[in-house]
């Protein structure tokens, strides 16, 4: 049976990491470490407004040498972010992931985000769908 | 059965800098090459490793200054590595275990590959759960 991205993928209920946009980026690397995760979902209101993920914050921080301790979301988040409906099926987010190579994607339900799902939540037989369609080599 | 030299890794281009090396250089490198992890070396001895997830955890989280950061202060030092002749399996296996994304390969005490999470099949992946799958029924 295929499986959906809800409930198979990610459970109905996640505990979302989520900060405003106004946060600091030192803000958001604690909180990180503390939850063990790899991104944070900006929002404002419940609404989604970015993503910022750990590779953000070597590429767009620390790289260029900006201040952590300075340096809000807002300005070196994902504005306006990629996202999957809750109802899609596994191999489609997967294989969206895979070609625009994100380790990351916000879920979406009835129009509000509803969770994120993330490249280690998929099971090895998704990733063999999706190898099928994309070969091996492509799937980094 | 794949193996990690050479079915995995052939003939890479390592990311390798010295101990003494800032994170803030680490990251410059890291950015451009399009790597999560740098490898950490003297002479071509491992000494350690330096991640995407370090630098969050042990230095901006931490409230260290990039500039002034050496990689000796916050990489993971002697780190599990495998050997070139280790089975796909074998080191996915380690992955799990440790929560590693990527692991260094070392012949004789040299530097000689990384793996990482990404390079490993579905149908492997896939192999290694049903194996922990097995072992929660037993348990």
């Amino acid at each position: 049976m295929e499986r959906k991205i809800v409930p198979d993928v990610i459970g109905q209920k996640q505990q979302l990491l989520e900060l405003p946009g106004t946060a600091t980026v030192r803000d958001a690397a604690r909180r990180m470490y503390d939850r063990d995760v790899g991104a944070v979902l900006i929002t404002n209101g419940g609404r989604l407004e970015g993503i910022f993920t750990e590779r953000d914050l070597l590429m767009r921080v620390v790289a260029p040498g900006r201040d952590p301790e300075t340096t809000q979301l807002k300005d070196v988040m994902t504005k306006k972010p990629d996202t999957v409906e809750a109802d899609s099926p596994a191999t489609v987010a997967l294989s969206r992931m895979t070609e625009r190579r994100y380790r990351h994607l916000p879920v979406m339900k009835d129009g509000r985000l509803f969770g994120i799902v993330s490249r280690r939540d998929f099971t090895g037989e998704d990733i063999s769908a999706v190898e099928d369609v994309f070969g091996h080599e492509q799937t980094l | 059965m794949r193996r990690v030299v050479p079915d995995i890794v052939n003939n890479q281009q390592l990311l390798e800098l010295p101990p003494t090396a800032t994170v803030r250089g680490a990251a410059v490198a890291m950015r451009e090459r399009h790597v999560g992890a740098v490898l950490v070396t003297t002479d071509g001895r491992l000494d350690g490793i330096f991640t995407e997830r370090d630098m969050v955890n042990r230095v901006v989280a931490d409230g260290r200054d990039p500039d002034h950061t050496t990689l000796a202060e916050v990489m993971t030092a002697g780190p599990d590595t495998i050997a070139p002749t280790t089975t796909a399996i074998e080191a996915l296996r380690l992955m799990n275990d440790g929560g590693y994304r990527h692991l260094p390969i070392v012949e004789r005490g040299r530097l000689v590959g990384i793996v990482s999470r990404r390079d490993f099949h579905g149908d492997e992946k896939a192999r290694l759960e049903d194996e922990s799958d097995l072992w929660k029924k037993i348990g």
